[in-house]
């Protein structure tokens, strides 16, 4: 079987094996959605793309302790999100614009212009929006509403207890949803 | 009274028990403040699930690899650096009396009169310590040469295989350099 219709299971124990080579593959299907959870976090374009990189070196390293009857997708991107937060941390302030300019996403279909543009607009407002809230929100959202994880999930993922979670989230919905109101307003 | 914020967050993620969750469904459709603030925090995660992914500007799998692979580049650096360093020993070896001679003929035009004395004293010095140099490889390489004739009676090894070995080696050595700079990692 080549390594391109490999199962994750089966790149992983190659890997494990010390051929590199499969961990490439496993980069290949992953880079995209890694990166993106890590724009979602940091709001910046090139800082994402150096912890994407970060993240997927992390998990090379870390790939003894991956359990190989679990999808890999959801772990990488789980690492992820610990590699940004630790950044996060480090970094002093964190509302820094973002480059929507250069935005490119991924469409499954081909809308008309005007609708095209508009889901684009509402994309942007939502980024923003989400870039403006403070860090350990931002990171509750994520793991939420993108990675689907449960309340206990995140309370471990975060090393937080079960009752924060719950009250981030709730703040960190309502000041999202408020900020949101206010660009719809605005651009309205 | 109202829902509070963390029943209604709950409600939406289905986290309530049976009895709360009964209880909920009933106040909701008593209340429309209620209902309203369920229906904004709806519409928020519809509009977070839609948020498209956005576009990997670079493709992350040289560079992760580049970093996922130091170990085996070191030690193929390390044999690369030693058969170098002796090709250009014995490159050294055979060039530098003729170097030396063509050399001296300059310095002697450059060298002020007030210092010839001392410069020829330095010379002379170089001069024996190579001749004696040169004189202790004569008999390292009688040495060998008895070796290897002991080992490789009626077979073709002569000294000038071993010096074609050696600088096919050299070439070999530049060669495997160039291949590893071919995947340099991205980041600074």
């Amino acid at each position: 079987m080549d390594m391109e219709s490999s199962p994750d299971r089966d790149l992983v124990e190659r890997t494990r094996r010390g051929d590199a080579e499969a961990y490439g593959e496993l980069v290949r299907r992953y880079q995209t959605s890694v990166f993106n959870v890590c724009y979602r976090l940091v709001g910046e374009r090139q800082e994402a793309e150096d912890l994407a990189q970060d993240a997927l070196v992390r998990g090379f390293q870390r790939l003894e302790t991956f359990d190989a009857d679990r999808p890999f997708g959801p772990w990488i991107r789980k690492v992820a999100t610990n590699v940004c937060l630790n950044a996060l941390q480090r970094r002093a302030p964190w509302n820094l614009p973002l480059d929507e300019e250069r935005d490119d996403p991924i469409d499954a279909d081909q809308p008309d212009p005007a609708e095209a543009q508009e889901r684009r607009d509402r994309a942007t407002r939502l980024r923003q929006a989400l870039a403006e809230l403070p860090p350990h929100y931002r990171a509750v959202i994520e793991l939420r509403h993108f990675q689907d994880l449960s309340y206990e999930e995140m309370s471990r993922a975060l090393a937080l207890p079960l009752s924060d979670i719950k009250t981030h989230l709730f703040r960190a919905r309502r000041q999202l949803a408020r900020r949101l109101g206010a660009a719809d307003h605005a651009s309205g | 009274m109202h829902l509070d914020d963390s029943t209604l967050n709950e409600f939406l993620d289905r986290r309530l028990t049976r009895a709360s969750d009964r209880q909920a469904r009933e106040h909701l459709k008593a209340c429309a403040a209620c209902r309203t603030r369920l229906a904004a925090l709806e519409e928020l995660t519809v509009s977070l699930q839609a948020l498209p992914d956005v576009r990997l500007p670079h493709d992350l799998v040289h560079p992760v690899l580049a970093r996922v692979r130091p170990r085996s580049t070191s030690k193929w650096l390390t044999w690369l650096t030693a058969l170098e360093a002796l090709g250009g020993a014995a490159l050294i070896a055979t060039i530098w009396p003729r170097l030396e001679a063509a050399l001296a003929t300059y310095a002697a035009q450059l060298v002020p009169p007030t210092l010839a004395p001392w410069a020829a004293t330095l010379v002379g010095s170089w001069d024996s310590n190579w001749a004696q140099w040169l004189a202790d490889i004569c008999v390292l390489q009688a040495s060998a040469d008895l070796w290897l004739r002991s080992l490789t009676a009626g077979s073709v090894m002569t000294w000038p295989l071993v010096l074609t070995v050696g600088a096919a080696a050299l070439v070999l050595g530049a060669l495997g350099n160039g291949v590893l700079l071919r995947f340099p990692a991205r980041r600074a």
